[in-house]
């Protein structure tokens, strides 16, 4: 029985894998120099917190993966291993490299072929800071796949009041039944709509369920060996939201389960899975919620107004330092404030440098005079005199891309577009958070779409629409064929019928002012309009659609193409005389139009037309009344 | 390169107890005294001032690594002087017994050197280890002995949190006297409820007290019971968070103050400030209070300290195995458990 | 609400809507429900042999506790019979046998009555009076039992489990808390009052200004609402009703001391109104009396005592707190939005964890503030400043009667030396004098300590099945005034030791 026994625990070394890349952008341009395992937080790189993590959870054998600058990271393990530090004694760390891996689901699939675990296994992400006890997590994994054979990942979860700075920037909503399973999983991030629609077959199909908002995850889960398979099999997931939402929504073909575990008490998970996170963790670390995890206290020193120091560093007595974490072997000069920001080791500040909410890499140079705000400075920049900055990312070696700015030699401002500008910005401050939700809660929920962006796929259904009367045109093609075209495409994309008529007249009106305007203009326009007959036909058939056609109009004014003048009045009239719009339709859209608005002016003698002419309808009828 | 490799037992003690593995001091005396037995029979060393050294070195480790844990450096700087004694009294026997002069003129540091004694020097200590070993399994319940010249009958006792020790020693007491027992719940750890669940069992009386209800009850109490973590030099403790409130309460309504503590829980260091990091731990805020309370979070500081400092005025009596002591009788106490040079390692 | 005059004496109703008989049936369930084997033990002897009775399957539970409640009574009174037939005995030897039939035939008519009587009482108890009659003939057969309590109306020595010694009297209060009385129709009192009464014992009002100003605010609610009827007096009316209310409201929690002021207060004017008035005029009279009290003893005493505050708060001060004062609370919020500079150290306790309402409302007005429990005090006191404490009562021995824990600071605070100022209303100066916790205190609810926040189950859980474990929880403790450095009144900033004088002041000028 004994050495069964033995045999068992031999295979039951208790296993972990740490993807040690984000391969994302979130870090650049520190992460150009310098791997994420080895970014470091209150002076300690954090793979060490990791390690340190895995060890006091009782882990036994750590793959850990690496892609980008794994040299460093092997050079700081064996280091590590020869110092004698604590998570070496209880922990074998191998290190796994492959430089051609772009994403969490690749190192995966990697790691499947390689065929290294043999069961159950600890993932984290990279950046995880924790001190959650694995060993009982793991059991209770190990219980639920007894009664759940298709289990197949516990995603640990931390309890977390909304507003908290740990949350960051991600929203998570969660549905879970009684049992923990996980039903709904919704993780959305800044740019996100106030509204989360719940599949109604989960609320009839579980008695009791919970949904939760107030967690955040830990970028923890409790893996069974078949989590590599489903990587291998599914090349589409990415990430590990993709493999939870892929096995949500293909629950029969894929035959996987996940539950949750809600971390109660003094535990505490998080990942520095952005700048937010960063600072967040790094002020809980500091505050001891991540007891027994400690910043390394040989080498810190505690100031007040919360800040922190590593050693060997000389700071003038003039300068100002509040809410920051400083790095070992800097020299701070005289005046300097620095103010809720993150300055890196054997960094030179000169004189008068004021530095707020940024982060400042290992090894730069700030020359006197300097401000930076909200600002990330690479590894090794140098800063000439007297230059301000705000919300940049600077590097000191010329960028690959080709958006940049020289501002000296070791200095080059990366440029980006608006969008990933705001996902590099760090710590957005609390108020401002507040005042993009407040705004967003006052919005009014109903825009009518020539306010709204138009979203992609109907961008996408107006494309093909376009294209498919334009080939029709051109190839002279039988109408019917055309309808059922952009019925096919309406069904492909999902797109309401409302949009359909709109687009589909806004894309008959754009065809037509591709022609050039000159004396056959509207010979040709009219031709066109007849041509298309049977296709406003089929959709301009009540009072809706023909206000739909008549925005279609307004729309295609609007943008700005150069429209001849009598253009609307041509269009307009075409389609009253084929009764493709109403009398009535017409003059209440033309009422409610903007009285000082192009449009206005270009429509007014066709609607005084209208009226005339309805006037003298009602005189006639009047008159047969009168007979 | 040696010295790491022979510095990996200590390591581990120091990762287990870090694990929390080793979490009651008896434990952790007991890991320290065996890892210095394996130190002292399986190691090579070829002379009295090699081991110490050896020895030193562990204690500079863990004093490194976990400055508030005195237990295993109590225990080997009592080893160390184990090792001083045994020297001395095996170089002894080579010299002719102690005349005056020599007793003036010698220098331990001078006999130190020597290298000759190896075989009976290790076996004496090996001895002497075992003697020390069995007074140390044995030192909770020679305190437990004493329990009925302390407890008298109907007599309100209070006490605080958990401890092994007092568990013990109210249970043996409860055997021949008829008692209550106050506990006080010691939130946020809490350890009180399991105390108090674990006393009612034995029949023994008991009320569980909220921290804040201690001055409230103290005019009913006849004494105090508690132990320590550890007590320093000057006859202070340094005790579970809230200990210094009860002791204050305690001198206001002169109810004396006992506290049991093992021979191994004397240390030679001094303190200052409450707050130093060589002194106190903070613990995680979430005991005090949860993540879940949100965005208040954000702003607020939280501090949830592990121990707390009792100057000697406070405390009437230290019982040990060998009986009852002043706190001012200390320092004495100290002279018999560790060599004067070692005080300072 | 007219109350009947043609009440039977029997169905005279109490204020809880009892008669007497029913409130002592129900002590008597109470009571013993906390398991007192040891008459179990006694009444299950006479349970056996009235196994037949139809009544006691259904209400096996309270049988035998009702049982030994009723069998000491009885048995009380057995003893007294037999006392007097000893005696009578004694002196009427030749009537014995008449007598001995007599006493036979008035005994049956007793018992007969009694039956009657208890047939009356709630039904819950039927089954267990059927039982009476045939076991009071067997009591008779044990004197020996009869040793065990002598007197009915003090309670029993028997040290029952669950019950701390120490504060046995305060216990007594509980047992008339249960669910069940409350639920009971009070058909007699305002709903403003009922509802009070529940929010009280539930404890969703905390703190003495906070149960004052309810009790007001309900009291108004009363006059508006009362109609008196015609031969009585509206005053006289007023008196009864409120009477009947307080009575009530002190069963579902004991009265602070600011709302017995408050009442007290309000009763004297009530005999000082005109009687001349109409009775319109007169409610709006009281109404106006009230409200002038809120509005002067409660309202301008916190602004007069915040001020005085305010000027002793400096900027970089740390202040130090305890619990959630209304009124420290006020003085902090306006000392911030007057823009001084401060931090203030919250220090919160069990069970009631009051303080994180505090650091809450604190946080939200942008005040920096640090949040420990009572067990850190030594930890933090060294960067204290100074200290502000919110008050209970001030009693007239210079005693601070406050939340429990506040002696507990103060004591810390002065082994440290910092400075203690206790913010206290003159309104809740009280007559009072006690020297320990124990003498007049308030027992809490023991389920609150043996749950703790981590959800975890904690060893406590099963109290109530050991007969040795006792969670005990008191509300109140009492400061000595060498702890106290001032207390700061809307008069002055006072020591401890004038609270006889203002007293005597405040005395002096309501009469």
């Amino acid at each position: 029985m004994n050495k069964t026994n033995d045999l068992l625990s031999k295979e039951k070394v208790v296993q972990s894998v740490v993807i040690a890349d984000t391969f994302t952008d979130e870090f650049i341009p520190i992460s150009n120099d310098i791997p994420h395992a080895l970014l470091s937080m209150l002076n300690k790189p954090l793979i060490d917190y990791t390690l340190e993590f895995l060890s006091l959870g009782g882990i036994e054998e750590v793959f850990l993966f690496c892609s980008n600058r794994s040299e460093l990271i092997k050079q700081h393990i064996d280091k590590c291993i020869a110092k004698g530090e604590g998570w070496s004694l209880t922990m074998k760390v191998h290190i796994i490299v492959s430089e051609s891996c772009q994403s969490f689901g690749d190192c995966l699939r990697d790691l499947d072929a390689k065929g290294l675990l043999r069961s159950d296994f600890v993932l984290l992400e990279p950046g995880v800071l924790s001190n959650v006890p694995l060993l009982t997590l793991l059991e209770k994994h190990r219980d639920i796949m007894k009664l759940d054979k298709y289990a197949t990942m516990t995603i640990v979860l931390q309890e977390s009041g909304v507003g908290h700075r740990g949350r960051g920037s991600e929203d998570l909503v969660l549905a879970a039944d009684s049992q923990n399973r996980i039903l709904f999983y919704n993780k959305s991030t800044k740019n996100r709509s106030k509204k989360i629609e719940f599949p109604l077959e989960m609320f009839l199909e579980n008695p009791s369920l919970s949904i939760l908002h107030n967690v955040r995850d830990t970028r923890i889960a409790i893996c069974s060996a078949s989590v590599l398979p489903l990587f291998s099999d599914n090349f589409d997931f990415q990430t590990k939201d993709d493999l939870i939402r892929g096995l949500l929504m293909d629950e029969e073909i894929l035959e996987g389960t996940i539950y949750a575990h809600v971390l109660r008490g003094n535990q505490f998970g998080g990942a520095v899975a952005s700048w937010g996170t960063y600072r967040s963790l790094s002020q809980e670390l500091m505050q001891k919620w991540i007891h027994p995890l400690n910043q390394p206290r040989q080498k810190n020193r505690i100031l007040k107004n919360n800040t922190v120091i590593g050693a060997c560093s000389k700071v003038s007595n003039t300068a100002k330092l509040s809410s920051s974490v400083l790095g070992l072997n800097l020299l701070i000069g005289n005046n300097v404030i620095v103010e809720d920001s993150f300055v890196f080791s054997d960094v030179k500040l000169e004189d008068n440098v004021i530095i707020k909410r940024s982060i400042i890499g290992p090894g730069c140079i700030i020359k006197t005079d300097c401000t930076l705000t909200g600002c990330v400075l690479g590894q090794d920049t140098v800063l000439e005199k007297s230059t301000c900055i705000e919300n940049g990312l600077l590097q000191s070696s010329t960028p690959d891309n080709e958006s940049f700015e020289k501002l000296s030699n070791k200095a080059y401002k990366l440029l980006e577009d608006d969008d990933s500008n705001k996902s590099h910005r760090l710590f957005v401050s609390d108020d401002e958070e507040d005042d993009d939700e407040e705004g967003f809660s006052e919005s009014e929920d109903e825009l009518s779409y020539t306010q709204s962006p138009v979203p992609d796929d109907t961008k996408l259904f107006f494309t093909e629409v376009i294209d498919s009367l334009t080939r029709g045109f051109d190839d002279n093609l039988v109408c019917e064929n055309l309808i059922l075209e952009i019925n096919s495409s309406r069904y492909a994309y999902n797109v309401t019928l409302k949009e359909v008529n709109f687009n589909v007249v806004r894309a008959i009106l754009l065809i037509s002012l591709r022609e050039p305007i000159g004396v056959q203009y509207f010979s040709h326009l009219s031709r066109l309009l007849s041509y298309f007959a049977p296709v406003l036909k089929n959709y301009l058939r009540n009072e809706s659609a023909m206000l739909d056609s008549l925005q279609a109009i307004e729309d295609v004014v609007s943008s700005g193409e150069n429209i001849k003048e009598k253009w609307v009045i041509a269009v307009l009239q075409h389609m009253y005389n084929k009764d493709y719009l109403a009398e009535e339709v017409i003059l209440d859209w033309f009422r409610n139009l903007e009285n000082s608005g192009d449009l206005y002016k270009r429509v007014k003698p066709f609607a005084d037309w209208l009226e005339e002419a309805e006037e003298a309808s009602s005189d006639e009828d009047d008159d047969e009344g009168s007979d | 390169m040696q010295d790491m490799e022979n510095l990996s037992d200590v390591s581990h003690l120091v990762n287990e107890i870090k694990h929390k593995k080793l979490y009651n001091s008896l434990d952790i005396a007991l890991k320290t005294e065996e890892l210095l037995e394996k130190l002292i029979s399986h190691d090579q060393w070829k002379s009295a001032r090699e081991l110490m050294k050896l020895v030193k070195s562990r204690i500079k480790f863990i004093r490194k690594d976990l400055p508030t844990e005195t237990t295993a450096t109590s225990i080997m700087r009592h080893i160390l002087k184990i090792i001083r004694e045994e020297y001395e009294s095996a170089a002894k026997k080579k010299g002719e017994g102690q005349s005056l002069h020599q007793l003036v003129t010698a220098n331990s540091s001078d006999i130190l050197d020597y290298s000759e004694n190896l075989g009976s020097l290790r076996s004496s200590i090996l001895d002497h280890l075992g003697e020390y070993k069995v007074e140390i399994e044995s030192s909770s319940d020679n305190i437990a002995a004493q329990a009925s010249e302390h407890i008298h009958t109907d007599e309100m006792i209070m006490t605080v949190g958990k401890s092994n020790t007092v568990e013990k020693f109210l249970k043996t007491a409860a055997k021949d006297r008829n008692f209550k027992v106050v506990v006080v719940e010691g939130a946020p750890f809490y350890y009180g409820h399991s105390m108090a669940a674990s006393l009612a069992k034995s029949n023994i009386q008991t009320i569980v007290i909220p921290d804040s209800a201690v001055f409230a009850m103290m005019s009913r109490v006849n004494k105090v019971i508690i132990s320590t973590h550890t007590v320093l030099a000057n006859g202070g403790l340094r005790a579970a968070s809230g200990i210094h409130s009860v002791a204050l309460a305690a001198k206001q309504f002169s109810v004396p103050v006992v506290v049991l503590s093992h021979m191994y829980k004397f240390t030679p260091l001094y303190v200052v400030s409450n707050n130093h990091e060589a002194f106190n731990i903070c613990a995680s805020p979430a005991d005090v209070i949860p993540p879940s309370a949100g965005k208040i979070l954000n702003d607020i500081d939280v501090y949830n300290p592990i121990f707390d400092y009792v100057p000697p005025e406070l405390v009437t009596l230290f019982i040990s195995h060998q009986g009852g002591n002043a706190p001012s009788y200390v320092y004495r106490l100290l002279s018999e458990l560790y060599h004067q040079d070692d005080y300072d390692v | 609400m007219e109350k009947p005059n043609n009440e039977n004496k029997k169905d005279k109703q109490g204020p809880d809507g009892l008669t007497k008989k029913e409130r002592r049936a129900l002590k008597v369930n109470a009571r013993p429900s906390q398991t007192n084997q040891a008459a179990g033990e006694h009444a299950q002897k006479p349970l056996t042999n009235t196994n037949a009775q139809p009544g006691d399957t259904i209400v096996q539970t309270q049988t035998p506790v009702v049982n030994s409640k009723s069998l000491t009574e009885k048995e009380l009174r057995r003893l007294e019979w037999a006392k007097k037939l000893e005696q009578e005995k004694k002196s009427n030897e030749g009537d014995k046998n008449l007598s001995k039939a007599e006493m036979k035939a008035k005994r049956r008519e007793k018992q007969e009555a009694q039956r009657q009587q208890k047939s009356e009482q709630v039904k819950t108890n039927v089954s267990a009076e059927k039982c009476e009659p045939v076991t009071i003939k067997e009591i008779i057969k044990k004197p020996s039992s009869n040793k065990k309590v002598i007197t009915p109306k003090k309670k029993h020595k028997v040290t029952e489990p669950h019950v701390v010694q120490l504060v046995q009297h305060l216990y007594n209060e509980d047992s008339l808390k249960q669910e069940d009385t409350l639920m009971i129709l009070h058909h007699d009192i305002h709903p403003a009052f009922v509802r009070l009464g529940v929010q009280y014992s539930s404890k969703v009002i905390l703190g003495s200004n906070a149960r004052c100003l309810a009790l007001l605010a309900a009291l108004k609610l009363l006059v508006n609402d009362l109609k008196s009827p015609q031969k009585q007096e509206f005053c006289r009316y007023l008196e009864n009703v409120l009477q009947v209310s307080t009575n009530y409201l002190n069963k579902c929690r004991p009265f602070a001391v600011s709302m017995t002021n408050a009442l007290r207060y309000f009763k004297l004017q009530l005999t000082q109104i005109d009687t001349n008035l109409k009775d319109i005029e007169k409610k709006a009279k009281l109404q106006d009396i009230i409200d002038t009290y809120i509005d002067d003893d409660i309202s301008k005493a916190g602004v007069a005592i915040s001020m005085k505050v305010r000027e002793k708060i400096s900027n970089g001060d740390v202040i130090l707190t305890y619990g959630c004062s209304s009124l420290i609370r006020k003085i902090l919020l306006e000392a911030h939005a007057d823009g001084k500079v401060f931090e203030v150290i919250i220090v919160d306790s069990r069970p009631l964890l009051e303080g994180k309402e505090l650091l809450r409302r604190l946080v939200v007005a942008g005040v920096k503030c640090t949040y420990v429990l009572i067990n850190s005090l030594s930890y933090i006191m060294n960067s204290v400043t100074k200290v502000l404490l919110g008050a209970h009562a001030l009693l007239t021995n210079g005693y601070v009667m406050s939340r429990i824990g506040t002696a507990q600071v103060a004591l810390v605070a002065r082994e440290y030396n910092k400075p203690v100022l206790v913010c206290c209303e003159t309104y809740k100066f009280s007559e009072r004098v006690q020297t320990d916790s124990f003498v007049y205190n308030e027992v809490g609810n023991p389920d609150a300590l043996s749950t703790t926040h981590r959800n975890d189950i904690t060893p406590l859980s099963n109290w109530k099945d050991s007969l040795n474990l006792t969670p005990l929880s008191l509300l109140y403790d009492v400061t000595p005034p060498d702890f106290v450095t001032a207390v700061v009144t809307e008069i002055a900033i006072l020591p401890c030791t004038s609270v006889p004088v203002v007293l005597r002041i405040n005395a002096s000028e309501t009469t």
